[in-house]
């Protein structure tokens, strides 16, 4: 009988353990799989296969710019042209190729909240400076129920931005 | 007997076609809104506006004042409307069902060809070749994205002038120099007058009100600029300006110095708006 109350103690007090413990060697384990980078280079949007509005082209690579700057915890974001991102030795490069779009409409998302949904498939691919692929992914912006066609960016941005956070950490700072 | 009867019935049965009104109505379209000058020299906020109208080959210039000081009816051109005509005043039907009706200032003939010239007070010309819409800087917009220092869906002015775009809201002001545009492009983008909070809001308005009241929308072209900073980054701006400023801006734009993919005229802006609006009826 003490026996058996003893194995008992010992389990919970292993289970207790373990429940405090998991998330961290969880954490620690996802961070030792980042890339450790201290920029990141945005190129425009293409859209070769794709006829894509101009707003739209010009919006996806604006709001990614924003949400990188705010949630990648990347140190710095360069756009597409800067002279100034040759000097960065560990520089990432971001590459957006919409590989699918379905304009809706906000009128139709507003009176039925079933019909008109906006969304924007965009191939993600992030690359060394030399052009060898680190990351790619299928990235999908919706709008379903209340806002402009152009918030459907907004959503491509922000999932694009936690992909990177998730991949990516600043070798800047650590 | 009978048939004196049946024959008195089929007269009777007949006459109400003779009787009916030669008035009906008909399709109009908004051509222009400007503040009534009467009213914009007594008032900073005008409350009555002429409206011009084009229905058929007539252009007519009605006197509008809207109800509650209501100011939507300025992002009204282009927009499309049943009007009845009489002979000093036009009815037409609001959102709500509600008949109004409005008196003529005047009424000129025009050609069928002529494009609309939001908030431009002038009545169309009679003579047949209509000269191009200039744009009434500073044009009220919004800047929808990408502009540094703003918050997105800014409404402000724009100008241009010494060789730059600017754009002002309240104290704050972006420029950006026409040398540096690599690109303008104009297109379309409709959003709704009611919107922000309040819009969101007003879609769970009782008895499916809220979905109603999502249908009143002003439409708005957009003018999609790209440019270079001094480091060589590139950088994208959208605006969405009143219906059919955006290529006039853009004519503008590029005569100050900046670059564009697509010539201003081979490009087809004020149709594809009209195409995008006419959708948005259906």
């Amino acid at each position: 009988m003490r026996h058996l109350s003893r194995s008992l103690t010992a389990l919970c007090s292993f289970t207790l353990m373990m429940s405090f413990m998991a998330p961290l060697l969880h954490a620690e384990g996802k961070s030792a799989a980042k890339i450790k980078t201290s920029a990141i280079k945005v190129e425009m949007i293409q859209s070769d296969e794709i006829k894509l509005p101009a707003e739209f082209q010009v919006a996806l690579y604006e709001n990614l710019i924003q949400q990188l700057e705010k949630k990648s915890g990347v140190s710095h974001v360069y756009r597409e042209g800067d002279r100034t991102a040759a000097n960065v030795a560990d520089l990432v490069v971001l590459r957006s190729t919409v590989s699918g779009f379905k304009e809706g409409s906000q009128r139709k998302r507003e009176v039925t909240t079933v019909a008109g949904a906006t969304s924007i498939t965009v191939h993600c691919k992030f690359t060394d400076s030399q052009g060898k692929v680190l990351v790619e992914r299928d990235i999908k912006g919706k709008v379903r129920f209340f806002g402009g066609n152009l918030r459907a960016t907004y959503d491509f941005a922000k999932k694009a931005a936690t992909l990177t956070r998730d991949n990516f950490s600043s070798s800047q700072g650590t | 007997m009978l048939r004196i009867m049946g024959a008195i019935l089929i007269f009777l049965s007949a006459l109400p076609t003779f009787s009916q009104s030669k008035s009906a109505y008909q399709v109009g379209t908004i051509m222009a809104v400007a503040p009534h000058k009467e009213s914009s020299a007594s008032a900073s906020s005008p409350t009555s506006y002429d409206v011009s109208v084009k229905v058929g080959d007539t252009d007519y210039v009605v006197l509008y004042t809207p109800p509650f000081g209501e100011e939507t009816v300025k992002y009204a051109a282009g927009r499309d409307l049943l009007v009845l005509i009489g002979e000093k005043t036009v009815t037409f039907n609001d959102a709500l069902g509600n008949s109004s009706e409005i008196p003529i200032l005047s009424r000129s003939t025009v050609a069928s060809s002529v494009t609309p010239a939001p908030n431009s007070a002038t009545p169309a010309p009679s003579n047949p070749v209509p000269a191009p819409p200039q744009p009434q800087t500073p044009v009220k917009s919004v800047e929808l994205v990408g502009l540094a220092g703003f918050k997105d869906n800014t409404q402000g002015t724009l100008t241009i002038g010494d060789g730059k775009l600017h754009f002002v809201h309240s104290k704050k002001t972006a420029d950006i120099a026409a040398s540096s545009v690599e690109d303008v492009i104009t297109g379309d983008e409709s959003q709704r007058v009611i919107r922000g909070t309040a819009g969101k809001i007003s879609m769970f308005g009782p008895y499916g009100s809220g979905r109603f009241l999502s249908l009143f929308r002003a439409k708005l072209d957009s003018l999609t600029v790209q440019y270079r900073d001094a480091d060589g980054g590139l950088h994208g701006v959208v605006f969405g300006v009143p219906v059919g400023q955006a290529e006039p801006i853009k004519k503008e734009l590029v005569a100050e110095g900046a670059h564009t993919k697509i010539p201003a005229q081979a490009e087809p802006s004020t149709d594809s708006s009209k195409s995008v609006a006419m959708e948005e009826k259906q």
